[in-house]
């Protein structure tokens, strides 16, 4: 008797072993390769939302609240307080004015200097390393250097006495912006200019051979082919020199300190210094509007690029 | 393959993910160390008599060995020049042994120290320096030292020895060895011995050898003392047998106390490792540590190996006062042996035997911790802590100096570290002033306000009026207490500055135009930059109004007070101006070399010594050039503290810091040891005492007075004099000629100072009245000016440029805290 029941219970085992598949395969393909997507997507979610997405949402609690040790919420006093502050006011004034000097003059010159690149010009390798260059050298070593050339007593002062000139206090005075585009520009240059020369790359030659054919000037081919295939990057490199722009800080302040000359503070020296005073309702009220304007800005960026860059999007 | 791409993928990944997580274990210190030192203490039942005291205490074998100078009745001294006897205490020394916890105290009679004897022109004495064991036996090391001194030929000799003694359970020597002996005679050499002195002596484990140690080097010795090798070597300290038999010394290297292990096969000391934390003494260890050694903050250990050393004991957490302790022995057990003496204001002391006993942290009854953050540690502050720990049931100190995680390279890295736990939520309940950002902690609403607890205990006008209100906020907050303050002011001669009591910098410069050509309008030592810093000490609150953010660095005002630093030199020759900075300040004064003089009142006597007790001459407090306030200001003295906002035992923290306003009227004790007292009812009595006049008969009782005796300024001569005689002894009723309170030193000579007078009073109240900023140093302020002024100075460009670029830049600081 019981080894009769054990060989049913054998056969009866058998056919459940031949059926049992794993979740996964029941599972269309479809379906595995958008989980196969996600498994590999979670690391960098959980990243970003841990070290990016979560803090900000602790920022943006710290501008509501009314200090550090009295978390009553004080809704936008904070906001208020930051905007009726002289010094934000300032830094934000710089910082736009920087940034609209800087971000055309970034983007206008590294796509002229593609599209030098782009003809026949010979030593073309060795001109893309010398403006590629900059993005090698360290920021401290930089800041050296402009501090040689710039400083009151510094080369280019020496020389313009020379010359009988009168020296410039070129990072105490208005003079001040020509140099931080300066060291800005050479900084950004190069790496926008590689951006631009892979797209010019991309521009269908089809179109430019028939444009020549039906005899089109140099200034028509550019406008309305090269410009319209190049809009994508255009946006991308405007986006990207406007965050460079932002970032111009951290080259003043190894020049000039905490607390510049007027026109030299940025927002991230008001951020900053109100990091140091431990006044973590203002930075956050300031960071959360910086990044408001910011993302407003982007998307009209990008609303500018849809309409423009559409049709060759396909 | 595609399988192992996967598996590589799926690690990476969980990698990633756990080492996100990585840092979000619990911190250290919250689960805090498995065992604390556990101190139990046993008052040492010898009588020293009035006067005794405990020469040293050696723990060796198990057992506590003592030496003490007793009170033993009077004896009659003669001063051999002038013939005069007087009777004073003689005193005897003693040898005693006893149990660590200071039971079974017996005197060793058997052994006979000589103590120190002197008749005038001969000095013996003679000494235990260290009592230690070596296999079974204990030994000790006597040392004597006889010396002669011709009073006609000025010729001395001298003789001094050390014997290795071995001694029994009485205290008798059972041998007795010559471990070095070396005399000089100045009649008939021609120089001192530079030979091989020895200063200590360490035995092996089994005494088969023996470690002379001198500071030239170390000399390895047979059981008999006779020398095997001397290793040389300079500045040695101390040397140590360690438990695994190996020897090490300690000497002095470029940064500090080193350590070396000496290789007795090579005859030489290894490399040198720095010794950690400043260690003073250096002890045999365990097989955990092998190397002990403890300094001011608490008992170390050190890995030889690695040279990386470990607190094992911290003194504020084991109550104990580094202070009074003296040397620490390491017990076998784990526990460690040392003994405290404290001194009472009598002179009498208290000594103590204390085993700090290794307990496991969970036995230990636990107490609310209040935390107290400080920058520096200082005398009061840790005798107070200790002093609330020992006797407070429910509550402890725990204390964090920040100032120890300061480095080389980052002078403010315990204040970053400090910023950085307010800012995540970790406030200490206790702020010690000192080297705080006081201000800025305010005005972030980390202080409690302290009128509410201060009103209560003491009353609405406890407080000295002028401090209270220069300490307040404009929104009428309290949030620090000190002990005591101290004003800083500046004088001239009222002929010449007038007799306001502030002026600005035109009045200044037309006082100035009326001096001799050359005149100086303050010591000639000051350059532009210090001019321009002390002259911004007074009038930052001209030029900033933080209030509205407003700044005035680009007035006219301003730029005339960069201007009146030309009238200073650009930088100041030491070298070439010796007669210049010799010259006494008040002499310049009243010669019409010097327009300004600063003087400090650091107690009631201070500023009489410096000012008017100096010359005839009718002087000024008028301060310096301001146009507001008055250019005087005050200064925080003594002990200083804030509680925190958040703190939820603030009523405690009030008990532990209103202590230092304390004031008993019986014993006139307020609490404070430096400056003028800011509880008024101590204020009040610091003047009746200084204004009573001290009769003879009295002068032993004015010890208690509570007026600081510290004027102390050294003068080119000790020679008695009298500068100004308006100021001179008072005459008792019944003839007697009142004794000075106190002497102050100049370069003239001596003076003594008196009770003060009624006048006196009003001119020292008026100045203090007068006042009413506390002096403030903003980093950030200062630095800015600085570098601003750099390029005036040094003629590169004109005020008013730099004045426009300091109104540039402060501007935004200054907004930024709006």
């Amino acid at each position: 008797m019981t080894a009769e029941k054990t060989k049913t219970a054998e056969i009866t085992e058998e056919p459940a072993k031949k059926k049992k598949k794993s979740p996964l395969s029941r599972l269309s393909e479809k379906k595995k390769d958008k989980l196969r997507g996600a498994a590999f997507l979670a690391p960098s979610v959980l990243g970003v939302s841990l070290f990016f997405i979560l803090p900000f949402f602790v920022v943006v609690y710290y501008s509501l609240i009314k200090g550090t040790l009295n978390h009553e919420f004080v809704l936008f006093d904070n906001y208020k307080n930051v905007i009726g502050n002289e010094a934000f006011r300032i830094a934000v004034k710089n910082t736009v004015d920087f940034s609209v000097m800087v971000v055309p003059l970034a983007v206008v010159l590294s796509l002229g200097l593609a599209l030098i690149l782009e003809s026949k010009l010979p030593m073309k390798s060795q001109f893309r390393t010398f403006f590629l260059s900059p993005i090698m050298v360290p920021v401290a070593s930089v800041v050296l250097i402009w501090r040689v050339l710039f400083d009151y007593n510094g080369a280019l002062n020496q020389f313009m006495l020379d010359f009988g000139l009168d020296k410039i206090d070129w990072l105490k005075s208005e003079w001040c912006l020509v140099v931080i585009t300066i060291l800005y520009l050479w900084k950004n240059l190069g790496y926008n200019m590689v951006l631009f020369m892979a797209a010019l790359s991309n521009v269908p030659q089809s179109l430019l051979e028939a444009a020549d054919v039906e005899g089109a000037s140099v200034w028509y081919k550019f406008f309305a082919i090269k410009l319209r295939y190049l809009s994508p990057t255009v946006l991308f490199v405007t986006i990207l020199s406007l965050i460079n722009s932002f970032k111009v800080f951290r080259e003043i302040y190894l020049l000039t300190g905490d607390y510049p000359y007027e026109r030299l503070y940025m927002l991230q020296h008001f951020m900053n210094n109100m990091f140091n005073a431990l006044d973590y309702q203002k930075l956050s009220s300031a960071a959360v509007l910086m990044a408001l304007f910011m993302v407003i800005l982007i998307a009209v960026l990008f609303k500018i690029e849809d309409i423009f860059g559409k049709d060759v999007e396909g | 393959m595609k399988n192992l791409r996967k598996i590589a993928a799926i690690v990476l990944a969980l990698l990633f993910i756990v080492s996100a997580f990585a840092g979000c274990n619990k911190p250290e210190e919250e689960t805090g160390p498995a065992f604390t030192y556990v101190p139990e203490y046993n008052t040492l039942s010898i009588d020293v008599g009035t006067g005794g005291y405990l020469d040293n205490v050696y723990y060796a074998g198990g057992k506590v060995y003592a030496t003490a100078s007793i009170a033993d009745g009077t004896e009659t001294y003669t001063d051999p020049e002038t013939g005069e006897s007087w009777e004073d205490t003689k005193f005897v020394t003693k040898f005693y042994f006893m149990n660590p916890d200071g039971s079974d105290i017996k005197e060793l009679t058997s052994f006979k120290l000589a103590g120190s004897k002197s008749d005038g022109n001969s000095y013996t004495n003679e000494n235990i320096s260290n009592i230690f064991t070596a296999g079974d036996k204990v030994y000790l090391l006597k040392s004597s030292y006889s010396s002669t001194n011709d009073p006609d030929t000025g010729a001395y000799s001298y003789t001094e020895s050390a014997y290795l003694c071995e001694i029994d359970a009485e205290g008798a020597i059972v041998s007795e060895k010559l471990a070095y002996e070396r005399s000089y005679d100045s009649s008939k050499d021609s120089g001192e011995s530079t030979e091989f002195t020895p200063n200590n002596i360490r035995a092996s484990k089994d005494g088969t050898k023996w470690y002379l140690v001198g500071n030239t080097g170390v000399r390895v010795c047979d059981s008999e003392l006779n020398e095997l090798f001397t290793v040389e070597g300079t500045d040695i300290n101390d040397c140590v047998v360690l438990p695994d038999g190996r020897v090490v010394i300690t000497t002095w290297g470029d940064t500090g106390l080193v350590f070396k292990v000496l290789d007795e096969t090579k005859k030489a000391f290894g490399e040198s490792q720095s010794l950690p934390n400043n260690w003073w003494n250096i002890q045999q260890g365990n097989d955990e540590y092998p190397l002990i050694g403890n300094n001011d903050s608490g008992i170390y250990g050190l890995n030889i190996e690695t040279g990386e050393s470990t607190k094992i004991v911290d003194y504020i957490d084991a109550d104990l006062d580094p202070d009074n302790i003296g040397s620490v022995f390491p017990l076998d057990d784990g526990n460690f042996f040392c003994y405290s003496t404290s001194w009472d204001d009598q002179g009498g002391n208290k000594t103590e035997l204390i085993t700090l006993k290794k307990t496991d942290s969970a036995t230990v009854t636990e107490k609310k911790v209040i935390k107290l953050a400080m920058m520096s540690m200082d005398y009061n502050t840790r005798t107070r802590i200790i002093d609330f720990n020992k006797t407070n049931p429910e509550y402890r100190i725990s204390v964090t100096d920040y100032s120890e995680f300061n480095t080389d390279s980052d002078y403010s890295a315990g204040l970053t570290k400090l910023n950085t736990e307010i800012t995540s939520g970790t406030i200490p309940d206790i702020f010690v002033c000192s080297g705080m950002p006081i201000d800025k902690y305010a005005s972030k609403g980390i202080f409690e306000d302290i009128t509410p607890y201060l009103e209560k205990d003491f009353g609405a006008d406890a407080m000295v009026d002028a401090f209270r209100k220069a300490l307040t906020t404009d929104d009428g907050k309290l949030y620090e207490l000190y002990s005591a303050f101290y004003v800083e002011t500046w004088y001239g001669l009222k002929k010449v500055v007038g007799d306001g009591t502030s002026w600005t910098y035109k009045d200044m410069q037309a006082a100035l135009a009326t001096l001799q050509p050359g005149a100086t309008i303050f010591e000639p030592y000051y350059d532009r930059s210090s001019a321009t810093s002390l002259f911004l000490s007074a009038n930052m609150e001209s030029y900033v109004d933080w209030e509205t953010g407003e700044c005035h660095f680009d007035s006219d005002d301003f730029i005339g007070l960069l201007e009146a630093t030309n009238l200073f030199p650009k930088e100041y020759n030491w070298e070439d101006n010796q007669d210049e900075t010799n010259e006494s300040t008040i002499k310049r004064l009243t010669s019409g070399k010097q327009l300004l003089a600063s003087a400090y009142m650091y107690d009631l006597n201070s500023v009489r010594g410096q000012t008017w007790y100096q010359t005839k001459e009718e002087l000024s407090f008028v301060g310096l050039p301001t146009n507001s306030g008055t250019g005087s200001t005050f200064g925080p003295a003594g002990e200083g503290y804030c509680i925190s906002s958040t703190s939820q035992y603030k009523d405690v923290c009030w008990d532990f810091i209103k202590q230092i306003f304390e004031y008993d009227e019986t014993t006139a004790n307020s609490g404070y040891y430096w400056g003028i007292p800011t509880n008024k009812k101590a204020y009040e009595k610091a003047f009746e005492t200084a204004m009573t006049p001290i009769y003879p008969d009295e002068e032993a009782e004015s010890g208690s007075s509570s007026v600081t005796y510290s004027s102390y300024y050294g003068g080119g001569s000790n020679e008695l004099v009298v500068l100004n005689d308006k100021y001179g002894p008072a005459t008792s009723a019944d003839g007697k000629t009142e004794i000075a309170q106190t002497t102050y030193g100049t370069d003239d000579g001596q003076f003594e100072i008196f009770a003060m007078t009624a006048e006196e009073r009003t001119m020292i109240e008026d100045i203090i009245n007068n006042t009413t900023a506390i002096s403030r140093y903003d980093d950030s302020l200062t630095t800015i000016i600085n570098e601003e002024c750099e390029a005036f100075f040094s003629g590169q460009k004109s005020a008013a440029d730099t004045a426009q670029m300091i109104q540039s830049r402060v501007k935004l600081y200054v907004n930024e805290q709006k």
